[in-house]
């Protein structure tokens, strides 16, 4: 950035009209526009804030675990536990950066697990038609919810609540709100626990979907015209982008990878647990937002929700092998979501 | 009217060298203003001369900087709202301020309920919102939804609101804007009706007609001076036409009175060599098409036809709610007509979407900039945006290198410098403008719409936008809405004026003056 950026005589249109004379000034340099050495401070700032709680926690679990925390044990264990929640985040990045809510994919993930299970071990339907069903089920809830928001003027917050809270139902509906561990083929079971070169076939997947996810974002002219209808959506249409179609693919998306996370989650578990997935709905928020605290100040960014899943898991990691109490992850957690949101709602004010 | 009551020729309110700065711009510069009890003051003005940060100024929305206001001869300080409400001064905004979903009492009565024991009375509340009511002897069901009423009556609702908070002085910011024949001359009759219950309104407006046949006195304010203050026989609206301009009052004469810049101080035809004409062979060498609209009606709409020709800039003109930003939306695939169609070329189309519209090549720029920027993207996601579709294969990859490239091209068209990866944000407001015309030269468009392209466009970088234009009209089919004579003139080879959702006049060569706009959509 050439210090030519400062904007030469701000005209009365882009002159903030409470910046008055009146204004003090220390509040003048966050209404700069972004290319202020305060604002650029603030970003410096809130991104190390965020990375270096990670280093300081890392800090204490080795000295409290002992040996045992900076172990490659540890780092295997890391990775496969933010397998699941990788994937689901790069999917809620997706509807965030959409400028969208989504409460509804953890009851898309019991569904799709409900379906997948009871096909392959109640009807004897082939595991990878059952598995290919399910996402299929998967997808159509996405796609019914992107329907819903885009038609309406409603609310996506509402809307995916009430749309999450009608798929557990048919979820419960449909596996009897039993558990299911009985006739579950082998060649599913298996699949979660294969390793490639060490490491668990759903790291992998992750790996793929995170880098896949990226690229979409970032490198598309989809993923532009997400962050476009998500950054004005009225000017982004009159541009001529179809936003109504960006968001309902959003929506799509995000249901279509929490189908597959329903499908590493019951391979993994070798059984069926009704709503179970309900507990992966912090920990993604979470996520997205660590991810926006740190990422550049274009906000949601699929690189930054995944290191935000790695500041999360790390934490849950380390309590568990501190034989924390239950409590503890829950209440750090909710800590943490609380100031993500803090820093990243900041950060794109004093930009915006 | 001042054959209802005679006002009384002592001002009780009077202001003295009120001035005004917004940063670098005197808005308000030195303005003397009396008011007597009784009187309509009109006050008119072109777009920009300050009669809004007068209004603001009186009714102590903002502070003003310098300048006495007296009131039956003492001082006042008008500082904040507070203040205005104890001089009963009480402003009526242009936009409508009801409450929807509240009644017609509870809209009257709103901030100000009758109480009993700290619980609402609704008998008194009820008894206040029929005095009002037939004060200006209106029949309403005084429980109905306020959302029920037509725009005519939400308008006459604020009156009442303010004839219950007993105003001294009712300010009306443009009461009859949108509102269809009928309907304005309901609440003209409505203020008519107000001076009986010793009060005083500043009537601003537009609507010279109106302003002839209501006002008592009227002072018209340019560059934030007073122009003039006129009262009695010269309140005609022909003077009043002439004072806006601010050249005399025959064609012949406004004519002489040159512009900033004209229409001919940019060349129409021969090319000046841009990126655009590479633009053009990319598209096959055609040359830009014909825009029309036929005979369309609508909301707002009654039977409108215009066209746009190729190698010019067409002016599309008139007052708020006139049905100028309904044309627009019809040109760029933001509404669809109910009759009548859209014809590109000669051929009938049917515009969906504006990603429709672009695709048969006609671009938009919203006059209101949050409906066009994206200011926390960067510059050059800006200006790519509508020219993704061309730029990226099938799979929809973003070649990073090619989009600088291109992008770099566009803004080279509208000379806009500097180092694309900043937020848009951060760019002045002509120069953002500046880039989101880039767009749709990005975009390849052949026609450009343009909605009020210079609002919020300091004086220096508006001439830059105009003879822009100018050039961009080589090898487009230009279209501008504006609201500014001046700026109409400067631009556009021809413009339609439009009031009451029909064509009013047609300006071409000669007959192009701001004096025959200002007269023809008032």
């Amino acid at each position: 950035m050439t210090p030519s950026t400062r904007p030469s005589a701000a005209t009365p249109a882009t002159a903030a009209p409470g910046s008055g004379p009146g204004a003090p000034p220390a509040a003048s340099p966050s209404a700069a526009p972004a290319t202020s050495g305060a604002a650029r401070l603030a970003v410096l700032f809130s991104r190390s804030v965020v990375v270096g709680a990670y280093v300081v926690m890392l800090l204490i679990f080795s000295i409290a675990a002992g040996d045992t925390f900076l172990t490659s044990g540890t780092l295997k264990d890391v990775l496969d536990q933010a397998a699941v929640p990788v994937i689901l985040v790069c999917g809620l990045t997706l509807v965030l950066a959409v400028g969208e809510f989504d409460l509804s994919f953890t009851a898309t993930v019991g569904l799709t697990a409900g379906i997948a299970i009871v096909l392959m071990a109640q009807h004897d339907v082939p595991v990878v038609l059952a598995c290919l069903i399910a996402l299929l089920a998967a997808v159509v809830v996405g796609l019914l919810v992107g329907f819903l928001v885009t038609l309406g003027q409603a609310s996506s917050f509402i809307v995916t609540l009430a749309v999450g809270s009608a798929v557990t139902g048919l979820e419960l509906a449909l596996t009897g709100n039993e558990t299911i561990y009985q006739g579950i083929p082998t060649s599913f079971t298996d699949l979660a626990s294969n390793t490639i070169l060490g490491l668990k076939w759903p790291v992998w997947l992750a790996a793929l979907v995170l880098a896949a996810a990226a690229v979409l974002l970032h490198r598309t002219r989809f993923g532009r015209h997400v962050r476009a209808t998500g950054g004005n959506a009225t000017a982004a249409y009159l541009a001529g982008v179809k936003t109504r179609r960006v968001r309902i693919a959003a929506f799509a998306i995000t249901a279509f990878l929490a189908g597959l996370c329903a499908l590493v989650l019951t391979s993994r578990a070798s059984s069926y647990y009704p709503d179970s997935s309900a507990g992966f709905l912090l920990n993604t928020y979470a996520a997205a937002f660590l991810g926006a605290a740190i990422g550049r100040w274009r906000g949601f960014t699929v690189a930054g929700a995944a290191f935000g899943v790695l500041w999360i898991v790390t934490l849950q990691t380390g309590l568990t092998q501190l034989s924390a109490p239950a409590w503890t992850a829950n209440f750090v957690q909710g800590i943490v979501l609380a100031t993500a949101v803090l820093i990243a709602s900041r950060g794109r004010k004093g930009l915006a | 009217m001042s054959a209802v009551t005679a006002p009384s020729t002592a001002p009780w309110l009077t202001c003295r060298g009120l001035s005004k700065r917004y940063g670098g711009v005197l808005a308000l510069d030195g303005v003397d203003l009396d008011l007597r009890a009784g009187e309509v003051h009109g006050l008119i003005g072109p777009n920009g001369a300050g009669k809004s940060t007068l209004v603001k100024l009186l009714s102590a929305a903002v502070p003003s900087d310098a300048g006495v206001v007296t009131v039956d001869g003492q001082d006042v300080r008008l500082h904040d709202p507070a203040d205005a409400q104890a001089q009963r001064i009480v402003l009526m905004p242009q936009e409508i301020a009801v409450v929807p979903e509240a009644s017609v009492i509870d809209n009257i009565t709103l901030g100000s309920e009758a109480t009993r024991w700290g619980l609402r009375d609704p008998a008194a509340n009820r008894r206040i919102a029929a005095d009002a009511l037939a004060v200006l002897d209106l029949d309403l069901d005084l429980d109905a939804q306020a959302a029920t009423l037509s725009a005519a009556h939400q308008r006459m609702l604020m009156m009442a609101r303010a004839l219950h908070r007993r105003a001294r002085l009712l300010i009306l910011d443009e009461p009859t804007a949108g509102l269809a024949q009928h309907e304005a001359a309901l609440v003209t009759a409505a203020v008519r009706r107000l001076l009986d219950h010793d009060l005083s309104v500043i009537y601003v407006s537009h609507h010279l007609t109106e302003v002839a046949e209501l006002c008592d006195r009227v002072t018209c304010i340019r560059g934030g001076r007073v122009a003039a203050t006129i009262a009695g026989d010269e309140v005609q609206r022909e003077r009043l036409v002439s004072l806006i301009v601010g050249a005399p009052a025959t064609d012949q004469e406004a004519d002489d009175a040159a512009p900033l810049v004209t229409a001919s101080d940019v060349p129409k035809v021969d090319g000046v060599a841009t990126d655009t004409q590479s633009a053009t062979s990319r598209t096959g060498g055609s040359a830009s098409p014909t825009l029309e609209l036929v005979e369309v009606s609508g909301k707002r709409l009654r039977g409108l036809s215009l066209t746009a020709a190729p190698g010019s800039v067409l002016g599309i003109t008139g007052l708020l709610g006139s049905g100028v930003t309904e044309a627009v939306q019809l040109l760029v695939g933001e509404r669809r007509p109910e009759t009548g169609t859209v014809r590109i070329d000669g051929v009938d189309v049917v515009l969906r979407s504006p990603a429709a519209a672009l695709s048969r090549g006609v671009g938009y720029l919203a006059g209101d900039r949050t409906r066009a920027a994206l200011t926390a993207m960067t510059i050059r996601e800006n200006v790519s945006l509508s020219a993704l579709q061309r730029w990226c294969g099938r799979i929809g990859l973003l070649r990073p290198a090619s989009e600088r490239a291109r992008t770099a091209a566009a803004l080279d068209v509208l000379s806009v410098q500097g180092d694309q990866e900043r937020p848009l944000g951060a760019l002045s407001g002509g120069n953002q403008q500046r880039a989101l015309v880039s767009r749709l030269i990005a975009a390849e468009v052949r026609v450009l719409v343009l909605d009020e392209p210079t609002v919020g466009v300091d004086v220096g970088a508006r001439a830059q936008l105009w003879s822009a234009v100018r050039e961009l009209a080589v090898d487009h089919t230009v279209v501008v809405a504006s609201s500014e004579p001046e700026e109409l003139v400067a631009m556009c080879d021809r413009v339609v004026c439009i009031r009451h959702g029909a064509v009013s006049a047609i300006l071409t060569d000669a007959t192009l003056t701001e004096h025959a706009i200002t007269s023809a959509v008032a």
